[in-house]
């Protein structure tokens, strides 16, 4: 196969005419340390990308900057033609990213209902009544187990049980694009499966992009459309989750597989 | 005075000044789950609540509207110490904190012995009626205020975190500052709330305290109020939140409880010894626990 995607300069992202999040040369410091270096990155409206790279690669910084975690040095953000480079988590929210963190970060001491309903806290009363009467509807019937345990403390929740309750919290934000930090981490095989196959489901459900970050690339790769390896803090591939799929030679000098 | 109604005194007077300890208890919870400042200034809110209700009686307005009015400062006052000394604080710690908020208490109390003097300071009772006399103890009314408004704030405070969104909200920024954070919560806009509810409850605490005299039998330990009440109300909240847990439940029975204990201690034993045992008490509270403050902060900033 010929290498055309690998080749475009790096600095030049993936045009399309619904891009829904571009991330424009992105560089992010931990100190003097730098963590991103000119990341481009396109996620477009309905579509599903894999962030995928090995552990220190800068995946769970770049969703840091994207939600507004952490600043960025230099580059550009964008979400939906607005800007939300430096601007602060609790506004980028309410532009429509939702997250679900790494650790999942859930209200442990709190009932699986208050995380739910916290999980509207940046919605409008109207607007969040809707999301209480319909989308939790739809979340229990994607995850039934949460249904029976809604006034059990989240942290005793089994980790899979937890995973799928930081997703329902970050799906109650009605949010138009969901990003995801290894939600496959800590969970069995036969999990991470169902998890990937409920993402699939819900991006096209709800009409939500996903933006899923991993170390476990196989899983990501089945459900994704587009992909992208962070290494060190670069991106060193971009191409169709297909493309990937179909060559050997990549699979075996980015994926280790 | 007959044995029973030496202990009937001495638990009326415990369970009035508990309700004062387990109020100012419930102020450095709030700062300090929400935040991680330790806040020292908190026993200030105390005396400003009581002293300012005084300069304005004093001035000739209403009971209520100098109630009001000092309140509202108050909370101006803790809204101020948040923006002025704490937040610019740039790479924070306990200590720093801790440093910050005691120069603080020590500039308001100056400010205050300034302007109002050094002497201890009255208001009327808020409800003038006769002690009542219960098997030879008396209960004196402004007591049944304290506690009064002890059972109102525990309640309001435990619907207000248990039953509304806002108060959740709150709840989860203490459990989770950066999960809270992307749900869409300004945390920095919840720590200023939360230095406002202190200075509130604080001065509610100051307050109703100030109208308390000695009587023949009352042995509560604080009434009246001065510029320096505040250095040992905030200790006294500080044990009583450690005790309990920070939590509000626990405080409200850690606060009744130390109350108790020192009513009973100055009325058999001598006065002298309730301040030392309060304290001592923390001490060793802290020792046993091996002081629980890392692992409650490594909750709130994961």
């Amino acid at each position: 196969m010929t290498d055309s995607q690998e080749s475009e300069p790096k600095k030049v992202a993936r045009q399309s005419g619904k891009s829904l999040l571009v991330v424009e040369d992105v560089s992010a410091f931990y100190g003097d340390a730098q963590a991103l270096k000119n990341v481009c990155l396109t996620v477009n409206s309905n579509e599903i990308v894999a962030v995928l790279g090995s552990n220190g690669a800068g995946k769970t910084t770049l969703l840091k900057t994207l939600t507004g975690l952490l600043g960025i040095r230099s580059g550009k953000i964008t979400f939906n033609n607005e800007s939300i480079t430096d601007m602060p988590p609790d506004k980028i929210i309410r532009k429509g990213v939702a997250s679900v963190p790494e650790g999942r970060q859930l209200f442990g001491t709190m009932s699986v209902s208050d995380n739910l309903l916290l999980g509207t806290y940046s919605l409008t009363k109207s607007e969040r009544k809707d999301m209480l009467e319909a989308r939790s509807e739809m979340i229990f019937k994607l995850f039934p187990v949460l249904k029976s345990r809604l006034q059990q403390q989240s942290e005793t929740l089994s980790g899979g049980e937890q995973q799928m309750l930081a997703l329902g919290r970050a799906l109650m934000s009605k949010p138009r694009l969901l990003t995801l930090d290894e939600p496959s981490l800590g969970l069995s095989p036969l999990l991470v499966k169902e998890m990937m196959k409920m993402l699939k489901l819900i991006s096209r459900e709800l009409g939500v992009s996903i933006l899923l970050v991993e170390q476990n690339a196989r899983a990501a790769i089945k459900i994704a459309d587009y992909v992208y390896v962070l290494e060190r803090g670069e991106i060193t591939l971009r191409n169709t989750a297909e493309e990937v799929m179909a060559s050997e030679r990549i699979q075996s000098a980015y994926l280790g597989a | 005075m007959t044995l029973l109604s030496q202990i009937i005194q001495y638990a009326i007077s415990g369970i009035t000044s508990g309700s004062i300890y387990a109020i100012v208890g419930i102020c450095w919870s709030t700062v300090f789950l929400i935040s991680g400042v330790m806040n020292f200034a908190t026993g200030e809110f105390v005396m400003l609540g009581g002293m300012l209700t005084w300069v304005f009686f004093d001035a000739g307005l209403g009971l209520a509207y100098a109630v009001i009015l000092a309140i509202t400062c108050t909370v101006l006052i803790a809204i101020l110490l948040e923006r002025i000394v704490i937040r610019p604080v740039r790479y924070p710690t306990e200590m720093t904190y801790m440093l910050i908020t005691i120069a603080s208490a020590s500039v308001i109390k100056g400010i205050i012995l300034i302007t109002c003097g050094s002497e201890t300071r009255t208001v009327k009772p808020f409800i003038e009626i006769e002690p009542i006399n219960i098997l030879g103890a008396t209960l004196i009314p402004q007591a049944i205020v304290v506690t009064g408004v002890l059972v109102i704030v525990t309640l309001g405070l435990l619907w207000f975190f248990n039953y509304t969104l806002f108060g959740k909200a709150l709840r989860a920024s203490s459990i989770n500052q950066i999960a809270a954070s992307l749900i869409g919560v300004d945390v920095s806009k919840f720590r200023l709330f939360c230095f406002g509810l202190a200075g509130a409850l604080g001065a509610l605490a100051g307050i109703v305290i100030t109208p308390i005299a000695f009587t023949g039998y009352n042995i509560t330990p604080i009434a009246f109020t001065g510029y320096n009440i505040g250095l040992m109300a905030a200790l006294k909240g500080l044990v009583v939140a450690i005790v309990g847990g920070w939590s509000i439940g626990g405080t409200v029975l850690a606060g009744l409880a130390l109350g108790l204990v020192e009513g009973f201690v100055a009325g058999f034993i001598s006065t002298g010894w309730k301040d030392a045992l309060a304290l001592s008490i923390m001490v060793l509270f802290l020792i046993f626990q091996t002081i629980d403050f890392s692992r409650r902060r490594r909750k709130i900033f994961p």
